[in-house]
């Protein structure tokens, strides 16, 4: 509270202070972390926030910690998604952090940069991560969070669809992709060949891979952008392909894909770990034999985005060395499986792919599979102005009829508006 | 008594001392019926206003939050940007669009809705009153869902109908032509019920013996309508319009629950604008945005002040 | 009183009827939906094109909410909560409506302007800068922390201001001829005459309060502060896992309360309204 005064006055000389103090620019060294005595055992209460599913079902993981160490009392408050994000901004300007918090891998560089978070010592071992995990959480070369799960984008397919258009594989290429969704709509007796967002619903998530697959990359090493390359037209006329082919629906709303795909009329799409589940509740008994996952098609490589989140713990907090061993103990391997099996959160610890519940799951083994070949979004602060920039020129391309040239410059010139923040 | 001996003088003096305690008596008791807006206005309000202002002038972003002195005031460039933003512009014009089709149709049918209940149906009156405020107050996500069947393209119930009748219906969301009145429609639809139990609570506060004074004096129903019931609904009539007109400048939750802006920014509203840019970090923009849609609302709360030649 | 029609009225003929019980069935055929849906299983839901009465009612929804919320606990907060502000409005939207109304004080104006400013500003860039505010008040994880930002609306003030215009200055005039202090006044005549504006505002304001989400979400640090909405957001609106079913499983439970305090507060206050005022 005292913390919370001070927090306010701050504000109020913020607020009458106009002629302003100036921003300190960023430093180039990394942040120190400070480390974390191992010789005592973890002690205290520890306060931590998780949003949605996670919230729920931590507090069971969390009893055999505590049980395992009788000092230490974890306190989990869920938080619902859509509301996190304006709760944890607030807790930072009034100082109000708790100690531990989840946080998704795209909010990392945005919260990293606000000094509220304590870089990550060493007691953590990140060496057991998969690398690309480690790209979001590390802001300004200093690594401010741990992965605690991941997800990517894999192929789902109809196997029933796809034989019966005589294709017996999956698609593993860009040319192979169009030819199946072609077949699934001539002979397949699917109405569209494949889903993809027609701009708004995630058109990021797409495009970005493609650009990946043949060796590019929207921002260059100099820290600039470059959506205006061969690779990013030939991306983005690959998207728009799809559409003009009559080979995946354009107007379409949250949830008509899932429902597609269960009845029949949707042959593919690229989504995330998430849906195995809600397609194995929504298609009922025998409908597991129907569709089958895969690493999704490529070019030169057959990269996907990959996602997540961070633990992270706070500056602010009053039990820091607990909350670090909390995060250690959670990052264990045989943690992370038995993590698995309580929420279906796929491990970010490598080792953990190893256990029998998901290298012998023919629905779960393949994101394994594609994580080795899985890269983060570019680490700047404005991400969010970028994903929604491409999601708009996306949508301009395929409803509105613009060549992926002009879209691919307007890009150019979106992007170098927004900045990268630093 | 004692007032009966005194001079003429005196005694208007005297009236003149009590008018005048009145007067202090009563401003008092008006400071008295105040004080617990104002002070919970001083206590939570009027910082987060100042701090807002403040914000307006500065580059302030979300990263700044826990060091909030360490920022740069950049003058009046956040509005100057605002000038030049096109997605801005292209917000307020959706949003006055929007405005002056779904304000005149839900007052419209609010008080149709209004009159019918509070006098002509006396059956049902319960259910039909209930009834219409459904709407209002189902939550957002349901009304989301509840619409998107409704407007579904291909199997949706608009569609279906259509097209029994032989009609292909559009694609209701995604096409630019009919995003933004299918969104009016749904919005007009929502508040219906709101506004019918504004104007019926006014219709209600009427004394019946104003009524009946009219027909005394000979009114027949049109002219006891005319001259008893609209004067009397006047305030009312004065609140609903301005608190539609600020609420619907400021509308929201369509766009966000429904179309996210699109297709093509047609339902992007200064509202969502302002949502986004917060949600980017960016809270200096964000304020200067704010202030400006403030200007707008003040503008034309003014305009309808005036208009309805409030005193 | 139901003695025939008073002038002014429109009788009720059955083309009036006819048009109601249409739009009744236009307005609340959404409405109707979701709440049958909430009994459906989550893949009869995504059928399309959907079906209208569940082929196969389940509980389930309902079932998986209840055993993971605790809702005794969210309700009573939300109760609670919901109860005080409203009686906070009433009372306080009341008084200063009439003051704004009826009495002449120096500064009217501007309080005026202050209630008026409050409904026009865009609350999205105010909500972090008055969390601090109620950090540095240290009211955070309170009930007073949720309470007092809205214990007395703008709306409301504007809406008694604009009821309390409509009623006659006369009644006022009248009482103080009879030696009635400003508050008797208030209190004995004008408010009485208010019942219809004050249902309305009562109504309005449970509502606000009922479904208010981000603002109790963020004072409260712990779930024992946690209310309705933010429990069924927890588990029917989670981000990636839309299970429609429990979601509206979800609204259908939060609008249930509020159609009770309509009925509760149609009964009370608005019926039997129909002779008031001017003796």
């Amino acid at each position: 509270m005292r913390l919370a005064t001070k927090a306010g006055l701050g504000l109020l000389a913020a607020a009458l202070v106009l002629t302003g103090c100036g921003r300190s620019t960023g430093t180039a060294a990394p942040e120190q972390a400070k480390e974390v005595a191992t010789d005592t055992p973890a002690t205290g209460t520890v306060k931590v926030w998780a949003m949605g599913g996670e919230g729920e079902k931590l507090p069971q993981l969390a009893k055999e910690y505590e049980a395992a160490n009788p000092g230490v009392r974890i306190e989990v408050t869920a938080i619902p998604w859509g509301q996190a994000h304006d709760k944890l901004a607030g807790a930072i300007a009034a100082k109000t952090t708790p100690d531990l918090s989840m946080m998704g891998t795209t909010w990392m560089p945005e919260f990293g940069r606000t000094g509220a978070l304590d870089p990550v010592p060493s007691l953590i071992d990140t060496t057991k991560f998969f690398p690309a995990a480690l790209e979001p959480p590390t802001v300004d070369k200093t690594l401010y969070g741990v992965p605690w799960y991941v997800d990517t984008r894999v192929l789902f397919y109809r196997k029933d669809i796809l034989d019966k258009a005589g294709i017996k594989q999956a698609p593993r290429t860009w040319a192979e992709l169009t030819a199946a969704a072609k077949a699934a709509q001539d002979k397949g007796g699917a109405k569209y060949g494949m889903y993809l967002p027609p701009g708004k619903g995630g058109a990021a998530d797409v495009y970005l891979p493609w650009i990946w697959q043949q060796g590019g990359d929207i921002l260059g090493a100099d820290g600039t952008f470059t959506f205006d390359t061969p690779e990013s037209v030939k991306a983005l006329s690959y998207y728009q392909s799809f559409f003009t082919g009559k080979l995946a629906p354009m107007a379409t709303q949250p949830g008509d894909a899932e429902r597609w795909f269960v009845d029949g009329s949707l042959a593919m799409q690229i989504t995330g770990p998430w849906m195995v589940s809600k397609f194995l509740e929504l298609g009922g008994p025998g409908f597991a034999d129907k569709f089958a996952v895969a690493p999704v098609p490529g070019d030169k490589t057959r990269t996907s985005f990959v996602g997540g989140a961070d633990l992270v713990v706070f500056k602010d907090s009053p039990n820091r060395d607990a909350a670090w061993k909390f995060v250690n103990w959670l990052s264990d391997p045989a943690v992370q499986v038995k993590w698995y099996g309580l929420q279906k959160d796929l491990p970010s610890v490598q080792a953990a792919w190893q256990a029998p519940a998901l290298r012998d799951n023919d629905k779960v083994a393949p994101f394994g599979e594609q994580l080795k070949d899985a890269k983060a979004t570019p680490p700047i602060g404005t991400f969010q102005q970028i994903q929604k920039l491409i999601e708009d020129q996306s949508e301009k391309l395929i409803v509105g009829g613009v060549s992926p040239e002009d879209t691919a410059k307007a890009l150019q010139q979106g992007a170098e508006r927004i900045g990268t923040g630093a | 008594m004692a007032t009966a001996t005194l001079p003429e003088s005196a005694r208007r003096a005297a009236g003149a001392r009590a008018r005048s305690s009145d007067r202090t008596r009563r401003a008092v008791a008006g400071w008295v019926f105040a004080l617990p807006f104002v002070l919970l206005y001083a206590a939570f309000e009027l910082f987060p206003l100042i701090v807002s202002v403040v914000m307006s002038f500065t580059d302030m972003r979300s990263t700044d939050l826990r060091d909030p002195l360490n920022i740069n005031t950049v003058g009046l460039d956040n509005f100057a940007r605002i000038l030049g933003d096109a997605k801005f512009w292209q917000a307020t014009w959706n949003t006055l669009v929007f405005v002056a089709f779904s304000v005149p149709f839900t007052l419209a049918i609010g008080l149709a809705l209004g009159i019918a209940l509070n006098s002509g149906v006396r059956r049902l009156r319960a259910v039909f009153r209930i009834g219409f405020y459904l709407p209002v107050i189902s939550s957002g996500v349901a009304v989301a869902v509840i619409w998107r069947y409704l407007l579904s393209t291909d199997a949706g119930l608009i569609n279906s109908a259509l097209r029994l009748a032989g009609i292909d219906g559009p694609a209701w969301l995604n096409d630019t032509r009919t995003a933004l009145p299918s969104l009016i429609a749904m919005a007009v639809w929502r508040h219906v019920g709101f506004a019918m139990v504004i104007f019926l609570a006014a219709l209600q506060g009427i004394p019946r013996e104003l009524y009946e004074a009219a027909e005394i004096d000979g009114a027949g129903r049109r002219q006891a309508f005319r001259h008893v019931t609209l004067p009397l609904l006047r305030p009312a009539v004065l609140f609903i319009v301005v608190i539609s007109v600020i609420g619907n400048l400021q509308f929201f939750e369509e766009p966000f629950i429904m179309t996210q802006g699109g297709p093509l920014d047609t339902t992007t509203s200064i509202s969502y604008q302002i949502y986004t840019t917060f949600g980017f970090g960016q809270y200096g923009y964000a304020a200067a945005m704010s202030w400006v849609l403030f200007v707008i609302i003040a503008c034309l709360t003014l305009l309808q002040f005036r208009l309805m030649r409030e005193k | 009183m139901a003695t025939g029609t008073r002038p002014g009225e429109y009788r009720g003929q059955p083309w009036i009827y006819g048009v109601l019980v249409v739009g009744l069935v236009v307005v609340c055929l959404p409405f109707v939906w979701m709440v049958f849906s909430s009994f459906k299983p989550e893949d009869e839901i995504w059928r399309f094109p959907p079906t209208f009465l569940p082929e196969r009612p389940t509980t389930a929804n309902y079932a998986d909410l209840l055993t993971q919320l605790d809702f005794g606990r969210l309700a009573f907060n939300s109760v609670l909560i919901a109860l005080v502000s409203t009686a906070g409005n009433l009372l306080f939207c009341s008084m200063l409506g009439y003051a704004l109304a009826k009495l002449d004080f120096p500064g009217k104006r501007l309080v005026f302007g202050l209630v008026m400013s409050k409904l026009m500003i865009p609350g999205m860039v105010l909500v972090i800068p008055t969390f601090v505010v109620v950090a540095a008040l240290g009211l955070i994880n309170t009930y007073a922390g949720i309470i007092l930002p809205g214990l007395a609306g703008p709306m409301g003030v504007f809406m008694m201001r604009q009821f309390m215009l409509g009623l006659p200055d006369d009644l006022a005039e009248a009482a103080r001829i009879d030696g009635a202090g400003e508050y008797r006044i208030f209190f004995r005549i004008f408010l009485p005459l208010c019942k219809p504006a004050l249902a309305t505002l009562g109504i309005l304001t449970f509502l606000g309060s009922w479904n208010s989400f981000l603002w109790p979400l963020m004072v409260a640090q712990d779930k024992d502060l946690f209310t309705l909405p933010v429990g069924v957001a927890l588990f029917a609106f989670d981000h990636q896992n839309t299970d429609y079913g429990v979601l509206l499983a979800g609204s259908t439970m939060l609008v249930l309360p509020v159609i009770a305090v309509f009925l509760f507060f149609q009964r009370h206050f608005v019926q039997g309204i129909a002779t008031t005022g001017l003796k």
